[in-house]
């Protein structure tokens, strides 16, 4: 198993980094993150606006604390719900076929759509999410 | 457990922070009134073609061949001119058709035309003009 901990230390650096990206460019343009959650039509308008807003936030917070290896495990926690939760939009996007930017990174994703692309990085987040809470700390 | 939530509650002052100089209800307002765009394929625009859709043409002036009796609505005009809604239909959804590489502008528009008329629902066609014409739908 010790061959394996640079494996998930690597997988940890990038689930943080793309995480601390996504939050910060959503940071950029708060309306824009609102107006990107609120164009599933999934949640009533306040709870849209409360998701959109918190959600810039939790995803720094999360991606800084895999990135420094800080209360990993719950970070790892959150990041697979986040992703979790952005795979099922992606999901019921394709299913009620959608037209719609994905938002996933703020400013510089509103041509990027809400497709196949984005369900692979979720899933690949996803299951980085669980190799890192599966890892014992030392 | 315990630290995925002191890391939530942390990321929810953070947002705090960020967007202390934000304004949530512009936003809610915005919200309120935004509609959710579908992607139509030529089937269902085939089989949604009719006297309560109004397909309208996002394009520039000059635009070549097009969608038959579409409404045109430039979108880099669509706020400079009165663009008000063809009268002596019951016009209830909209079909906005652009170039396949303007998928924003046709979302963009879309919204504009749910926003302006008040439609029930507004839609645009995925692979835009060229998928149109390829898919032999009614054209001019």
């Amino acid at each position: 198993m010790a061959g394996s901990r640079p494996a998930v230390a690597v997988t940890r650096l990038l689930l943080g980094a793309v995480l601390l990206v996504a939050g910060a460019l959503k940071a950029m343009d708060p309306s824009l993150a609102v107006m990107a959650v609120g164009a599933y039509g999934l949640l009533p308008p306040k709870v849209a606006l409360a998701v959109g807003l918190l959600l810039p936030g939790v995803e720094i917070s999360v991606g800084g604390a895999l990135c420094v290896r800080f209360l990993a495990r719950g970070a790892a926690l959150l990041a697979a719900l986040l992703s979790g939760m952005f795979l099922f939009v992606v999901g019921w996007a394709h299913f009620e076929s959608l037209d719609i930017a994905c938002g996933c990174f703020g400013p510089l994703s509103p041509a990027l759509e809400s497709g196949w692309k984005t369900a692979v990085l979720d899933v690949a987040m996803l299951v980085g999410s669980v190799v890192v809470w599966c890892e014992r700390p030392r | 457990m315990r630290g995925a939530l002191v890391l939530l509650a942390a990321g929810a002052l953070l947002s705090l922070v960020i967007f202390r100089g934000a304004s949530p209800s512009q936003m809610l307002a915005a919200l309120e009134v935004q509609a959710v765009v579908h992607a139509w394929d030529a089937e269902t625009a085939r089989a949604r073609l009719g006297d309560e859709l109004l397909v309208v043409d996002g394009r520039g002036g000059g635009a070549g061949a097009g969608p038959k009796d579409a409404f045109s609505v430039p979108f880099e005009e669509r706020n400079d001119e009165a663009f008000v809604m063809p009268e002596g239909r019951q016009i209830r959804a909209a079909l906005v058709v652009m170039e396949a590489g303007r998928a924003r502008e046709a979302r963009e528009l879309a919204q504009w035309l749910a926003r302006e008329w008040a439609l029930e629902e507004v839609a645009t066609f995925q692979g835009g003009i060229e998928a149109w014409l390829a898919a032999d739908l009614p054209s001019r």
